[in-house]
């Protein structure tokens, strides 16, 4: 799908994240957002900044609080205590200039299933203002945009999903706004639909839109973000780029096997003085495992084992995956369980949730900074 | 390329107003108009609450049923017709619920809901539909 010419996801990404530090106006910005729905607390709190320019990554796990925070943005929940502004617009205040600055497309297409592909959008952009026969072409170039000719003049009852997406997606770019919520755009979609969600969306922002999307994918987020919050129980537990958040929480391990396994405690005792972390060995395989706060760090112990004449057979640095990343801040399970069966004899088990709770104090004090 | 670097916020703004005109409202409430009058066209068993069943209704109370009715129907039809129109009138208010409804669950309403436009535009063909029954 070739949409604003220019889909090369690699310039995309590239380019997107450099404008995300530059400048510092801010696209939206809120500040403890609260949302009731009877007693329970849906938001509880959310701060968020938005650059321009940006695709803003929310992420959390199934009712966290994501949409109905994206809801309230739009204009479309009220908001129950807090600020929020949409480019410097009140969004409490003036909700009818916030609707002209953004497009929303729901989890569930929003379009209308008794009309066809093309009376959505002629039928969206007339609302919009749009003279009659420039909606006509509108939709024409948002149809070709989006891949639905053919289907054009289908109802969307007929459409499958991945259209449905599109088509809604098209229905929010008609006025081409400048900023873009997405809620979870690519649940439900093919692998290859969603890459081509994916293309669409770095083609946007290369076309100078700013993206909020939420998502429950850790790829996506990975893939799309620039910078990302996790969203758990209706307030933030952290925030940062994708390797921010990897490196905060389980920082990087070095996995290092010898080539003579008799030489391991050794190697054990060179890594430990170096590192003043004690490594996990498994001397069946003459090989250890020691978490480095640094990936730099595995230079060092290369240096210290070579003028110790120790020999090693292999060595990598691995750094956590975004899943690590979103179970450590929102594994609840995980960390009551370790708190009800802790295990002395494994190092690394009992001092994952507490490095997941120092991570989330080093990232929010990162966010005051 | 160049188009990257976003312009500043004064310039998205620009366009921006604060108010939905009356002629853009009247524009709205039209295009609404519209796609009521399309859906209505695409399942047109729901227009037969407001054609056929009135006079459907009309025609077996007058001449069916007329013959119970003490007196004759000539003095009854006054207090029959309006009798159906009030009925008419509720049925399609009904309809009009559902759909409303209808478009609430499916989330078109969000779309509109999100759209600048006229608060009235938003469900015109509701009320479209009410003073076409009426």
């Amino acid at each position: 799908m070739n949409v604003f010419s220019a889909s090369d996801p690699d310039r995309a990404s590239g380019s997107g994240s450099g404008s995300g530090s530059g400048s510092g106006e801010l696209a939206v910005s809120a500040a403890g957002l609260v949302k009731h729905f009877g007693g329970t607390r849906a938001v509880a709190g959310i701060d968020l900044e938005v650059r321009r320019g940006q695709i803003f990554g929310v992420l959390g796990p199934n009712g966290a609080g994501k949409t109905t925070m994206l809801r309230m943005l739009a204009t479309l929940l009220p908001i129950d205590a807090g600020q929020a502004h949409v480019f410097g617009v009140d969004v409490r205040r003036e909700p009818h200039r916030v609707r002209q600055l953004l497009g929303v497309t729901g989890q569930y297409a929003s379009v209308d299933e008794n009309l066809t592909g093309r009376e959505n959008l002629w039928l969206f952009a007339r609302l919009q203002g749009i003279p009659a026969r420039e909606a006509r072409a509108t939709s024409l170039r948002l149809l070709e945009q989006f891949d639905l000719q053919e289907a054009a003049d289908k109802p969307i009852s007929q459409f499958s999903g991945g259209m449905r997406r599109r088509l809604d997606l098209a229905a929010s770019l008609i006025r081409r706004p400048p900023l873009i919520f997405l809620d979870e755009p690519t649940t439900g979609l093919d692998p290859r639909t969603r890459g081509q969600m994916w293309d669409t969306i770095r083609a946007l922002v290369l076309d100078g839109c700013t993206v909020l999307l939420t998502t429950q994918y850790l790829d996506e987020a990975d893939q799309l973000a620039d910078r990302i919050a996790v969203i758990d129980r209706g307030i933030k537990v952290a925030e940062g780029t994708s390797d921010q958040l990897k490196s905060s929480v389980g920082s990087s391990t070095l996995h290092l096997r010898l080539a003579a396994p008799g030489d391991l405690p050794d190697a054990a005792e060179v890594v430990g003085r170096l590192l003043s972390e004690e490594p996990v060995l498994t001397p069946e395989l003459g090989a250890l495992n020691v978490s480095l706060t640094d990936a730099d760090q595995a230079a060092d112990v290369l240096i210290a084992l070579r003028q110790s004449n120790l020999s090693i057979s292999s060595l990598t640095v691995q750094k956590p995956t975004l899943d690590e990343v979103f179970l450590a801040l929102t594994g609840h399970e995980a960390a009551d369980r370790t708190a009800e069966h802790p295990d002395p004899d494994d190092p690394t088990g009992s001092s994952g949730p507490s490095d997941s709770g120092d991570s989330t104090d080093e990232l929010t004090l990162e966010m005051t900074r | 390329m160049t188009t990257l670097t976003a312009p500043p916020a004064t310039d998205v703004l620009a366009g921006v107003r604060a108010h939905v005109s009356l002629r853009e409202s009247i524009s709205q409430t039209l295009t609404m108009a519209w796609r009521a009058t399309k859906k209505m066209r695409r399942n047109p068993e729901q227009f037969f609450d407001v054609t056929l069943q009135p006079l459907l209704f009309t025609a077996m109370f007058a001449y069916i049923f007329g013959g119970a009715v003490s007196g004759d129907v000539q003095s009854y039809l006054p207090l029959l017709i309006p009798g159906i129109l009030a009925q008419t009138t509720l049925t399609t208010c009904m309809a009009t619920g559902v759909q409303l409804r209808e478009d609430m669950d499916k989330g078109v309403f969000d779309r509109f809901k999100s759209l600048p436009i006229a608060r009235v535009a938003r469900s015109p063909d509701r009320w479209w539909r009410t003073c076409s029954a009426i």
